[in-house]
Formats: C-alpha cells, structure tokens, sequence
C-alpha cells in the first residue's frame, strides 16, 4: 500500500532546492547541555555532584516559570553553590509515580534528587523501598518541623521524609461567570453548574468533597462510604456536571477564565491572580481538605545536594518568604515569623486552629486499592 | 486502480538482478533490523500485553468500559475525513487547474502551516475560540450561538481541529491525483459530452479517486489515534481513545486494558481501510 | 474564456480554504507580540501567566526571546535529536531505497509492506506498543528512546520519499563508470550519490520537521526529558510565555526563506532548462 508516497512527493518536490545549509544552520548552538541531557539515559544519576534535581508540583517556588530567578532558588544557588534543575514533572501523584514505576522498582534512578508526591504517596513509595534513606547529619533543621506532622505512622522518625507544604483544597470560582456565589461544596455540584467546573484526578480530594458533602469526615470514613462517594461521583460525571477532571492542569483553564468554578488548591489561585482579579477562594462550609506534600529523596538520587536543598527548606528565614509568596501552609516552626503580618494574618497560609480542614486518615492497602479502582473507573474511564 | 508502487511500466533500471543475491539484503539490513526490533517486536509485545491477567476478557471490558469513547473517536474522525474531503477538494482542484503560475506559491501555502509545531498552532485555536474570543463574540453576534453558549468543549471544536490538522494531508494527494490527468483527456471531453459538469463526474473525478482515497487515510487515522486536540480543546464528554491511553498508559494495573484498547484501535483501522479500499476498488492494498 | 459561476465560487472556496489554514499561524505570529496581563488602577501594568489573551502590544518577548532558558534549552534539545534522527534515518532509508529501486529479489513485497505499515499506524499505537517493549525491557526512557523512536517512523518516509525520486534514474550510468575504471566508492561518490542527492536532502528535510515537531509518540517514550513539544505541554499549566509563539513563529520564517529560496531555485533552474 503506497498510497502515502505521493503526498510525500509533493512535499519533497516543494522541499527540494532547501540546500543544505539548513542542517549547519540548526546545529550545536547550544553551548550548555543541560543536565537534562546529561542524566537523560540514567547513565548519570547519582554522579552528578554539583547539581540538584528537583521535580517539583506547579506553582510551587516563586517563579517557576522561571526557576533560577526565583528568590529561594538564587538564595540557594548563591549560598551552597550547588545548582538547581526545576522540573514541574508533577501533574498528579498517580501519574507521576507511575511514570517511574518501572525504573524504581528496577532500583535505577529516575534522574531526580528531590520528589514532592503527597502524603500518602510518599507513604507508598517509603513501603516500597524507593526512597534514599535522609543523611539525618546532614539535615539539622529538620528539627524544625512542626509537632503535627512530625511522626506519622509510615515515618515514625521522619527518616526518610518531611513535609514540603500544607495544602486546602477549596472551591475557586468568578462571580459573574456562574451568575453567583459559591459557599458550599453543595453549590459547586449543583445541577446549575454543569459542564462548568472541574474537579480534581486526586482521589484524596475529589472523594474528600464527596464525602465532606455526605456529612462524613474523610477520617472517619469507612470504605463502602468510600465506593459510595465514587458512585455518586460517577452519577454526577454522566449527567456532564463535570467539564473537565485533570490534576494540576486545571490551572490552566481557571487562569484563562474558561471554568466557571474549580475544586482548587489554595496556592494555585493565588498564583494566577494576576491574570485573574475576578477569581475567589472559598473554602466549603462542609469543610476543605487538609494535605500535605512530602519531600523524598528517590532510589538513586544525589543524597547530598538533596539534603543540602531539604535542609535549607527548613530553614524558617527561607520557609517564610517562601510559603508566604505561594500561598501554602509551611511545616517549618517559626516560618510565620519571618512572614509580613498580611502573610502572617492570611487564612490560607496560616489557618486557625478551628478552621473546617479535615484530613485523610491512613487507608490500609486494600482499602487504598479497592477506592482507587472505583475512583478511577468513575472519573478515568 | 493503482496508484503507485510498482503499478504501471516499469521505470528504466528498475529491477536489475545483482550478480550477489546478497547485495540489496545487505543494504536493506540496518534499516529492517530496526524496524523489526522497534516496529515488529513491539506490535507483538503490546499483543501479548493485552491477554495478560484476564486474558480475552481484556478485550470484552475494553468495549464494555469504553465503548463510547471508541466509537466517538471513529465518529470524530470520520466527520473530520468527510469534511477534509469537501474542504480540500475543491482546493485542490483549484491548484492542479485553475492555479496557473501561482501552483507552487498555493501548495507551499498549504503546506507552510505545518511547519509550526503542531502544539503551538493548537493552542493558538484555543485562543481563537475562547468564550470571551472573536469566534465565540461573532457567532453570539449572528445568533448562531445562545448568549452563555460556547464552542471550546464541544464535539465542534474537536471535530474542526482535527479537521485542521490534518486537512493538508487531503490536499495533497488530491492534488498530485489532479494534476497527473492528461489534460488532453479534459479537453476532448467537451466534445463528447459537451458539458463542463459531465466531464467532472465521468472523467475527473474517477481519476482523482485515488488520490481521495489516500488523503481519507492519511486524514482519517492520524486522528483517530490524537489526543491532542481532544485534550486542549475538548473536555470530558470529547475524550477519546488517545486521552484514555494517555491517562493510563503508565499505570501498571492498566497496562493489560490500555494494550488491548490500543490493539483495537489499530484492528478496527486496518479493517476500515480494508473495507475502504474495497468500495473505492483499490486492488494494490493488499 | 469567460469565467462562469462555478469557477468564481471555486476561486472563493479556495481562498477561504487557505485563509482557513493561516487563521491559527496567524494567531501565533500575532501573540508573540503579546504582553498578557493588565492594567492596574494606578496605571501600572503587571504581567500575566497564559498569552492565551490580548493584553498589550510589546516587543518584549522577541527582545528577550531567551528570558526562559529551559524553553530554550528545550527547543535546542529537539533541534539536536532531530539532527541525530535525520542523520541515521537518511542513512538506513537510502539503503533500503537503493535496494529497492535497483534490484529485484524475492521478498521485495514483504519489505514494500513493512516499509508502509508504520505510516498506516496511529501514532498512539506506534508509541504505546515501542514504550511496552521498553518497559517489558526494563530500558528507561530518555533521549535514546527518543531518537529510536523518530528513527522508527522516519525510516519509512525517508525510504518511501527517496524511492520516488531515484525511481528513474538511469543506472547503466553507474556501470558505464565501472567501466571507465573507477571502483565502487569513487562510483557511488561521483556517480550515484551527486544524482540521487536532491531527493536525500528533501527527505531529509521533511524527516527533520517530523521529528521536531513530533509529540505523540515522544510524549510515551520521553521519560523525564522534555524536547520542545513536551516543554510547552507541561509548562502550559502553569505559565504560557509568548517566547512559545517566538520560537514557533522563527521556525515559521525559517521555513518560508527556505520555501522561498527553493521556488526561486527552481524558476532559475527552469529558465537555463529552457
């Protein structure tokens, strides 16, 4: 079957004459290779001394559109010398574990020194045994995280982890797009809304809001209240309530003003309030979710510019300026100090302590396996 | 009717037998291994993906799970060919005929838009169809579309990017068909039917056939297999296979389904060309 | 010959048809000269993320087309595989092509077959089933799978593309040098390669846009490298700089010189023909 030929022809004959100049003139300007392309084929992974790789969530440093001008990462740079490769690798935490599953579990590593997967999958990915244990020497700071998150049951001595940041997950919305205002996880699946917000490929979260809007605390809950919150998720999704259900890329049609109403994280909205005055955060009278993403050194990774980085987080002088500027809760005691009193007094940095924030307990493997299948055949499929 | 290959008289030199056997063997070599090791052997793998844990009944919960994304997918695609092809035609006609001194500047035209990365000039679209955009406002304008009615996330904008994409692989083929007519055949024609529109349906449009037929395909399963378009600028009711395979392909619980989904796709376009090609009368496919 | 109706509405068809396809190009072209964001109530201006919206006129992004170093090294990292992908692909398909043009031998039609199914195939499928090889493997992606990858599906091109244009050659003109004393190398050099070059450096050409601009496959089998499609897939959440629409719109240029060039060419060429 050559049918295909002719068309390539035609290009051809429209391509020919182009001279050759045109693979000299594409070549080897660039004079810095990467470390991208240095650790590409893994051959590099852990050799690199100079260099931390960091594979990080949108909207998570300063500047992320531009990393190495973000204040924390100059700092870092200036101060340490190490270099810094900022890649937003992360969409959601399924995807990007499952990107280097077969990698991890070969004990290669996957050309990063620093992941930021959440809580639970942090927890996972410790089981496993896919995590460089912390040079705890190394690491003096981590002193400083806060009493809450110091000792959960999967890192008892907070050896192998500690939390990057502490997240709400809330509604975000604009007013005249939804003829509205939005106070309740009720209103965003109200019938009214449909095909206008997006809600969120994180089980933890879209369950959560489910769950939250069932009157059951995340905490609480027990797994055929689980199934149950997927099943009504579902009944929702076939009745086009949803417009889209993404991980982090939901950002982007909320920035460009397309999606009337979002299951959100709090700092992503702040993130993009240039291009949107008009947007609101709400956090849900039935409450917001609570989590929390975890700093891991992957299988393989650089240990010690790794725990240069992490120590140097943990640092409340950096913590502060940082955190403030992203609109997320920092883990590090005595951030808040090095915060203005707005960033100090902001309800989404530092909640009070009866704020309607609930969290997820630790689901044992069975029961993260049997919700996980359910919530991914009644959003992914 | 032939349409390339080794259809027609064969061209001088074609053909010589090597006083080694081994010589063309020794030539195609390094170009076959590779594409036996990184074409042939993965095409058996993804095969055999597909019947591991659950075997055929892969194959069952593919259809019953996605069954309406699969046939939306063909549903799209099909559109986007029927449409590519009264789009395009026409074009095409007017380069290979009307065109004159200004055909290459007119392909070149058709062809020029390629060359700006495929992700770029699709998000440019999202740009164009934005809610408060100038095809929405105009559309609002003219009623043709309510007052809170929108087109990104609708089968249209789906439809009508990957009619875009791949609208110059139509052309093109069209075109060479076109132009490969012996002119003299139009102009004799006239005398015999004397009428422009008889001598287009007995005598042009059979002989460009072959050229519909190779753009319908090189239309058709590009976007059959895209997840682009639907991604950017459709939403979750205008997901298709692609977005499915792109969302899971990684996770190692779904490898088994997403290899079997994939399997299908490529089965049920290889019987549509099949089929295809059969209708049209093209014997040099198989 | 008096122009009747139908071949004004052709004309029309035609126009619109073409206007259809430079909408989008022109769209890129236009917000590259973006500076999204907005104006604040004191009459400063503060820069957006997403030049998905028109904000303001500026030349910012083409005078600080490098603002973003990570999209750059991008764009350089896909020129760079390309480079490599045209280079082994030309090699491997002018092999194959030779092979098929010059000589007949059994299995030709196998060979034929081969050559066309990876063109019939769905880029999904051709990414999916490379990347379950990979993975059953246990080879980890990056710029090596890449290139295997492009080179996979350029073959065919490249050999489908330099069949066509060798096709006629005429090649007792290899013998006759053989004749004349020269031996195989100085043949194939003086000869052959001067003869079947133009159509080698159009495939080659064509291979190099396939392989720049190609996301689908290189999306399943990239790992954490990112080429410059890949760059703008995940940068897109969570910025869209209107250095995307520079680069874009370079390549644009760059192609039209070339497309330029190449049409001048050939009037000159067909001039001294005639």
């Amino acid at each position: 079957m050559s049918l295909s030929r002719r068309q390539f022809i035609v290009r051809a004959g429209l391509l020919a004459g182009f001279g050759p100049g045109l693979l000299a003139a594409c070549g080897g300007d660039d004079t810095s290779p990467s470390a991208t392309d240095a650790v590409a084929d893994g051959s590099a992974a852990s050799s690199t001394g100079g260099v931390v790789r960091i594979a990080a969530w949108p909207f998570y440093i300063e500047n992320d559109q531009n990393p190495k001008k973000a204040a924390t990462i100059a700092n870092f740079i200036n101060k340490t010398g190490i270099d810094v490769d900022y890649q937003l690798a992360i969409d959601d935490n399924v995807s990007f574990t499952a990107k280097f599953e077969g990698d991890l579990k070969a004990g290669k590593g996957i050309g990063f020194d620093v992941a930021q997967p959440t809580s639970w999958m942090a927890s996972k990915w410790i089981a496993n045994g896919w995590v460089e244990p912390f040079p705890v020497d190394k690491i003096p700071n981590k002193v400083n995280v806060i009493d809450s998150l110091a000792s959960p049951a999967w890192d008892p001595d907070r050896s192998k982890s500690l939390p990057y940041s502490i997240i709400q997950t809330g509604i975000a919305y604009y007013p005249d797009k939804i003829d509205g205002e939005i106070t309740s996880i009720k209103d965003l699946f109200n019938p009214k809304l449909k095909g206008k917000i997006t809600i969120l490929s994180e089980m933890r979260d879209s369950v959560g809001f489910m769950l939250l809007m069932m009157g059951v605390k995340p905490a609480d809950a027990k797994l055929d209240e689980m199934l149950k919150a997927c099943e009504e998720l579902r009944k929702l999704r076939d009745a086009g309530q949803f417009r889209k259900i993404t991980g982090n890329g939901y950002i982007e049609d909320l920035g460009a003003g397309e999606t009337g109403a979002a299951m959100a994280w709090s700092g992503d909205v702040a993130g993009i309030q240039v291009d949107t005055p008009d947007l609101k955060w709400v956090l849900p009278s039935e409450g917001g979710i609570l989590s929390s993403d975890t700093l891991i050194i992957p299988k393989g990774g650089n240990v010690d510019t790794a725990a240069a980085w992490i120590n140097y987080l943990y640092d409340p002088t950096v913590s502060g300026p940082l955190f403030e500027a992203i609109n997320y809760g920092s883990p590090v005691k005595g951030a808040a100090d090095s915060m203005t009193p707005e960033g100090k007094a902001n309800p989404v940095i530092n909640p009070a302590a009866d704020a309607a924030l609930y969290g997820w307990r630790d689901l044992t493997d069975d029961e993260q396996n049997q919700v996980d299948e359910a919530f991914v055949a009644a959003t992914q499929q | 009717m032939a349409f390339g290959g080794g259809g027609g008289a064969k061209p001088v030199g074609d053909g010589i037998r090597p006083s080694n056997r081994w010589v063309p063997w020794m030539l195609l070599g390094p170009g076959l291994a590779w594409l036996f090791v990184f074409f042939v052997i993965p095409l058996f793998e993804l095969g055999r993906g597909s019947l591991v844990r659950g075997g055929l009944s892969n194959y069952s919960n593919v259809f019953s799970d996605n069954g309406e994304v699969i046939l939306r997918t063909f549903v799209y695609a099909f559109v986007a060919t029927v449409l590519a092809v009264i789009l395009g035609y026409p074009l095409a006609y007017f380069i290979a005929m009307k065109a004159g001194r200004f055909k290459t500047l007119l392909l070149a035209a058709v062809v020029l838009p390629f060359f700006v990365t495929y992700l770029i000039r699709t998000l440019a679209w999202k740009i164009l169809l934005f809610g408060d955009g100038p095809v929405v406002g105009l559309l609002r304008w003219t009623g043709l579309l309510s007052r809170n009615g929108e087109v990104l996330n609708t089968h249209a904008a789906v439809i009508g990017a990957l009619l875009y994409n791949f609208l110059p692989f139509m052309v093109l083929p069209i075109y060479v068909s076109l132009d490969k007519i012996d002119r003299r055949l139009l102009e004799a024609a006239p005398d015999l039917y004397a009428d422009g529109r008889r001598t287009f349906f007995r005598v042009t449009l059979p002989l460009s056939l072959p050229g519909v037929f190779a753009g319908s395909l090189l239309t058709f399963i590009p976007s059959c297999g895209d997840f682009v378009n639907a991604e950017l600028l459709g939403g979750d009711r205008q997901r298709m296979i692609g977005n499915i395979i792109e969302k899971n392909f990684l996770r190692e619980n779904f490898r088994p389904q997403m290899s079997a989904l994939s399997f299908v796709l490529m089965l049920l376009i290889l019987g549509g060309v099949l089929l295809y090609a059969r209708i049209l009368g093209t014997e040099e496919l198989a | 010959m008096r122009k009747r109706w139908p071949s004004r509405v052709l004309g029309v068809w035609a126009g619109a048809v073409v206007a259809f396809l430079f909408t989008p190009i022109f769209v890129v072209v236009l917000f590259s000269f973006n500076e999204p964001g907005r104006k604040l109530a004191n009459g400063s201006w503060v820069t957006g993320r997403y030049n998905y919206k028109w904000g303001r006129f500026s030349l910012d992004a083409w005078k600080n087309w490098n603002a973003y170093p990570d999209l750059t090294s991008a764009f350089y990292r896909s020129v760079r595989i390309a480079l490599v992908v045209v280079l082994i692909s030309t090699v491997l398909g002018t092999l194959m092509s030779l092979a098929l043009v010059k000589y007949r031998f059994k299995g030709k039609g196998i060979v034929n077959m081969l050559l066309v199914l990876p063109l019939t195939m769905p880029e999904i499928v051709l990414g999916f089933s490379l990347l379950t090889l990979f993975v059953t493997a246990s080879v980890s992606r990056g710029v090596i799978t890449i290139v295997i990858a492009h080179v996979m599906f350029c073959v065919s091109y490249i050999t489908t593309t330099v069949k066509a244009r060798i096709r006629g050659f005429d090649w007792r003109l290899e013998e006759a040098a053989a004749d004349l004393g020269a031996n195989a190398w100085r043949t194939f050099t003086r000869v052959t390669l001067p003869i079947i070059a133009p159509g080698i450096a159009a495939a080659a050409l064509l291979t190099f846009a396939l392989s720049l601009d190609d996301f689908i496959i290189t999306y399943l089998n990239s790992g954490r490298v990112e080429t410059f499609p890949i760059k703008i897939w995940i940068t897109k959440r969570s910025s869209i700089p209107p250095q995307i629409n520079v680069f874009g719109t370079v390549v644009l240029l760059f192609s039209l010189a070339l497309s330029i060039s190449g049409l001048l060419g050939q009037r000159r060429r067909g001039r001294t023909t005639n």
